[in-house]
């Protein structure tokens, strides 16, 4: 047997009491479901998924606003390739593709920033969606388009018409709004492997300090993550609360710098609204004044064709919370499934209404 | 990596030389990794073909 596994069956047992652990990264999630590694746990240790999904925590107003920019005759909207089936509020950007708006899928906000050199004529917006591994590299793209545009390096090129929507957020804040929440029993964190080799460890130590509870970074292997559940089961038998790194492959203490300083100097914390969990303050990542002329809601301000309201039947919210699973959403497999999604968990596939469906529990 | 290339952006990561190890992230390099981070990954990888077992090589 794994050795991972044997530790974790040993120190399960020694434990005793029922230990639920969170993670809060969509690869974990899919790691986690595609390996089976769930079902070989001790069944005292439960393995909760959080809102570690972007797409799935992005609210439809963001669908909404995004969509009312594709219907502009002189817009191309640039997306990552999950958000294109996610329904807004009466529509979704593949549907409005098919209708004929202009809309493309790019692997990186370097794509659209080409495509911007590409048609002058036209205003190129790229959906930011994603935590801190994907922020910096947006904020170094909409850098790039404001030096492009001032003419460094002795070329005035102009990329002007080069935007972006953000729905960017941060994963701590909404950490601890699940903790305070008190919705859901924690009793311990799996963090998030590449947006820890960002932001380094630091940022959870408040976690383990101030709510006691065990916090290890994961890398995103099934090994990795069970040799994490592993150190976070031994921090419970011996009593501690810290902050551990398995993943020493991928991340510091520190994090990367480099990565940090660009995105605080393109973006600034600023409150947004998480599916599921509300508006968190200082949660989400919005771009900085100086930078305006890359911000496209500054720039278009696009306008919702409807008022985004909640559709009642879909659990969305509370499968993010951790607080229901997938197989308690009366939706769930009957009208909502990955051909016909309802829900961002079922469309994005690292949701986890789209794991549960694909590999069951 | 397995023959496919890829281009990317190296600004985010310190000194990149050619012959580095990096970790990829939607068109840039967000870390380095050391001779010994690539031992410990191709090491589970390893383990992961051999085993055959509950936990499948994550491709």
């Amino acid at each position: 047997m794994n050795p991972h596994l044997e530790s974790i069956h040993r120190l399960a047992k020694r434990i005793g009491y029922s230990i639920r652990l969170m993670e809060v990264c969509g690869t974990h999630t899919m790691t986690a479901f595609r390996s089976g590694l769930r079902s070989l746990l001790p069944t005292n240790v439960a393995l909760l998924s959080g809102p570690g999904c972007p797409v799935c925590v992005t609210p439809d107003d963001f669908v909404d606003r995004a969509i009312a920019i594709a219907r502009r005759p002189d817009a191309i909207v640039t997306t990552f390739g999950d958000l294109l089936r996610v329904p807004g509020t009466e529509s979704s950007l593949e549907r409005e593709r098919a209708r004929g708006a202009d809309i493309r899928v790019v692997y990186s906000a370097l794509d659209a920033l080409a495509l911007a050199a590409k048609h002058p004529d036209r205003k190129i917006v790229f959906l930011g969606v994603g935590f801190e591994t994907t922020a910096p590299t947006v904020a170094w793209a909409i850098r790039k388009a404001a030096r492009l545009r001032q003419g460094f390096g002795g070329q005035a090129r102009d990329a002007g018409n080069f935007m972006v929507l953000s729905a960017h957020r941060t994963m701590p804040p909404a950490m601890t709004a699940l903790l305070r929440g008190g919705e859901v029993a924690i009793d311990g964190f799996l963090c998030p492997g590449h947006v820890s080799a960002i932001i380094g460890t630091r940022p959870y130590e408040f976690i383990s300090r101030d709510h006691a509870l065990p916090c290890v970074v994961a890398g995103f292997e099934a090994d990795d993550m069970l040799a994490a559940i592993a150190m976070l089961l031994k921090q419970l038998a011996e009593n501690r609360a810290q902050v551990e790194n398995q993943y020493t492959r991928g991340v510091s203490a520190d994090g990367n710098l480099e990565a940090q300083a660009i995105m605080a100097e393109v973006f600034e914390p600023c409150d947004a609204e998480w599916r599921g969990l509300g508006t968190i303050a200082a949660s989400g990542l919005g771009i900085r004044q100086v930078y305006r002329a890359h911000d496209a809601q500054v720039m278009l301000a696009p306008q919702p064709c409807v008022q985004s309201e909640k559709r009642s039947a879909c659990l969305c919210g509370d499968v993010l919370r951790g607080a229901k699973l997938p197989t308690a959403c009366p939706l769930f497999r009957t009208v909502c499934t990955p051909e016909t999604p309802v829900g961002a968990c079922m469309v994005s596939s690292e949701g986890a209404c789209a794991a549960y469906y694909r590999y069951g529990v | 990596m397995d023959g496919v290339r890829r281009t990317a952006v190296v600004s985010l990561v310190k000194d990149p030389r050619v012959g580095d190890y990096v970790l990829l992230h939607a068109g840039f390099a967000i870390r380095k990794w050391s001779e010994e981070d690539v031992r410990e990954y191709n090491e589970i990888m390893r383990d992961v073909d051999r085993s055959g077992g509950p936990l499948p090589a994550v491709s």
